[in-house]
């Protein structure tokens, strides 16, 4: 918990000229805080609608309790718990990036802004777990079978209702958020009303979170049954001779050999077990791409911004690579660990290129070849020193966390506090 | 009353049909052997049976609870040990057992480590357990609330010979007292040896439901072999 707080807190100055570049105009103060505020407070709210999901339908509970039911009202409490505590972090971490804005000398700002942070954090927590027991049910009615029918597109019926949910979390979260945010600035100009408008979202999201209740006493144990009829349907939708072709396989042949075993093994295993992750780079390319294709003379430092925690978070792929890695690899194949972490690098690298090619392109289209460079120096640069320090940590498997996360925001933090 | 009901039980996996029609009844104090080859559908079956998926048609009751409307409460009737039992690594067995049995509010941790003999080995963490002594695990866990149902997938293999004997000669004396045993088994001796009575699934369908008489000793390997086309093929 405490290494990305720390990180938090020593990048928090590196972004303040792309998060906090408000501070400098006294008169954009209040506006410019609830407004980053209300940004954090989404983020919050978007991962704990996530973080939620996965401890209530997802998670490790699951296959180990179900067997053993017990009060699923009592497992609800647990799991809320649970998750509040292990995401805690989140939380400080959010808190944490308004520290410089304490420190110009606004602290009345700043406390109001942490609140709006915690408001979209909460609101993450106490929406997620009733709307995702209600999307169980909504996968299930018969009622709703025809909206779902329209909205699902390739996934099965009962898949869209569990897709939709964090976004129907995020929605009413984020209005909740935009709430706060409202009541931030009433209070900021001394109303009084603005505390209820500020409490009222957190009140509602208890009460939401008292509906879960008998939601979980309905539905939890029926969350198995329409999980196995998603996998279902998805293990026949596998073509196994689609399984054995490999992202990036051609590639091998121009790697020396002694790395090109253990390269195309990371890139199936990636390709087969990582695959949202390694086709999400070039999802994030596509966005980063977007944000570059602007006039706005921010268009640079947000593409820069957007990249770099994408590059962050898809070359965790080289410790997830590790993590799963048979642990008979280390005591009875031991050979060759160097070559095996080279190799574990080049395929992160080569992953990592999703994201940043697109975004070159956008940039070159939109402001000339030369932003194109710096931002390509810049990123293959983060990029490779993300690759080795991703594929270096993976050989401590989970402990490796520790140390790539920490160290990986605030190489992030550092780049754009360089550049802008 | 009886203890399981399966009535026209199918389950499509899109044009594949995994179970055609199943039906069954199993009263309490049977030990009954599910077998069949690989892909069978002894697990779907399992499956259905236990809650954790739903059937294309038809019903599935345990002691005349409707499992698909109301998985939780047939579940807590039912003691399942899956094929790969999922359990806390990070705890012991009898810390497992004793979380097991405070969240499902019963006692019995001590008998059920007796059951499996786990006694010994019950202050070790479960992650420094061999496969078998998960299963012992996990069946001690199915057994905790003393369910008048117990379903087991595969749950001998992995047991070394004397635990295996040990526990087939307590599952025989949990029949004894009233409950229902449906095991799912590869080992056609297990079956011969301990059941009162044998389903074989080929197919999605059953082609030999039996009773066996262990005393004049029952020629299941014969019988097996008979019934099922692809393993006379081989």
């Amino acid at each position: 918990m405490f290494l990305p707080l720390l990180a938090t807190i020593f990048g928090a100055p590196l972004l303040q000229d792309v998060f906090l570049h408000f501070l400098t105009d006294p008169e954009q103060i209040r506006a410019g805080s609830m407004g980053f505020a209300m940004r954090l407070g989404w983020f919050c709210c978007a991962v704990m609608a996530l973080r939620s999901y996965t401890a209530l339908v997802r998670g490790p509970e699951r296959a180990v309790l179900d067997p053993h039911p017990g009060d699923p009202k009592l497992l609800l409490r647990y799991l809320t718990l649970r998750c509040a505590s292990e995401n805690l972090v989140l939380l400080c971490c959010g808190i944490a990036m308004l520290w410089p804005l304490a420190w110009a000398g606004y602290s009345a700002e700043a406390a109001v802004a942490a609140c709006v942070v915690a408001t979209g954090w909460a609101l993450g927590l106490l929406i997620g777990f009733p709307v995702h027991l209600a999307a169980v049910w909504a996968a299930e009615s018969r009622a709703l079978s025809n909206v779902l029918e329209a909205l699902r597109g390739a996934n099965p019926r009962l898949q869209a209702a569990l897709i939709y949910a964090p976004g129907v979390v995020l929605a009413l979260g984020g209005a909740g958020v935009w709430m706060a945010s409202q009541a931030g600035l009433l209070l900021l100009a001394d109303t009084p009303s603005g505390w209820g408008f500020l409490l009222g979202p957190v009140v509602l999201g208890a009460l939401a979170w008292g509906l879960a209740g008998p939601l979980a006493g309905g539905f939890h144990y029926k969350t198995t049954m329409v999980l196995a009829e998603i996998d279902a349907h998805y293990a026949r939708l596998e073509d196994a001779e689609e399984g054995k072709i490999v992202y990036l396989q051609w590639m091998v042949r121009f790697f020396p050999q002694s790395l090109q075993p253990h390269l195309l093994k990371d890139l199936r295993h990636g390709w087969r077990g990582l695959r949202t992750w390694v086709l999400g780079a070039w999802a994030a390319g596509v966005m980063v791409g977007l944000s570059s294709v602007s006039d706005d003379p921010q268009a640079f430092e947000r593409s820069l911004a957007l990249a770099g925690a994408a590059l962050v978070a898809v070359a965790s792929t080289g410790l997830w690579l590790g993590i799963r890695d048979p642990k008979w690899l280390d005591t009875s194949l031991p050979a060759h660990p160097q070559e095996r972490l080279r190799a574990r690098s080049v395929a992160v690298f080569l992953w990592l290129q999703g994201v940043l090619l697109l975004g070159a392109i956008g940039l070159g289209w939109r402001h000339g070849s030369s932003e194109a460079w710096v931002f390509l120096a810049v990123l293959e640069g983060l990029a490779v020193v993300l690759a080795v320090g991703a594929s270096r940590a993976s050989r401590w498997r989970e402990q490796g966390w520790s140390a790539y996360l920490p160290g990986a925001l605030l190489l992030w933090a550092g780049c754009l506090g360089v550049l802008t | 009353m009886t203890a399981i009901s399966i009535r026209g039980l199918t389950k499509n996996y899109g044009r594949v049909k995994a179970l055609k029609g199943i039906d069954l009844e199993l009263r309490p104090g049977e030990l009954v052997a599910l077998i069949g080859p690989n892909g069978a559908g002894k697990s779907t079956t399992l499956k259905l049976l236990t809650g954790q998926m739903m059937p294309t048609s038809g019903e599935v009751f345990v002691s005349g609870i409707n499992v698909q409307e109301q998985p939780g409460e047939a579940r807590r009737l039912i003691g399942y040990v899956p094929e790969e039992p999922a359990l806390y690594d990070y705890l012991t067995a009898r810390e497992f057992l004793e979380f097991i049995a405070s969240i499902r509010g019963v006692d019995g941790v001590e008998e059920a480590l007796a059951f499996t003999e786990l006694d010994a080995d019950g202050e070790r963490l479960i992650r420094e357990y061999s496969q078998g002594m998960r299963r012992k695990t996990a069946l001690a866990a199915a057994i905790l609330a003393k369910p008048p149902v117990l379903v087991l997938d595969e749950a001998l293999n992995g047991l070394d010979p004397p635990s295996a004997v040990r526990v087939k000669k307590r599952l025989r004396e949990l029949c004894d007292e009233g409950a229902c045993v449906l095991l799912s088994t590869h080992v056609l001796d297990t079956a011969e040896r301990l059941a009162d009575r044998v389903v074989m699934i080929s197919e999605g369908a059953v082609v030999v439901d039996e009773k066996l008489d262990r005393e004049a000793g029952s020629d299941l390997e014969a019988l097996f072999l008979e019934r099922m086309p692809r393993a006379s093929d081989d």
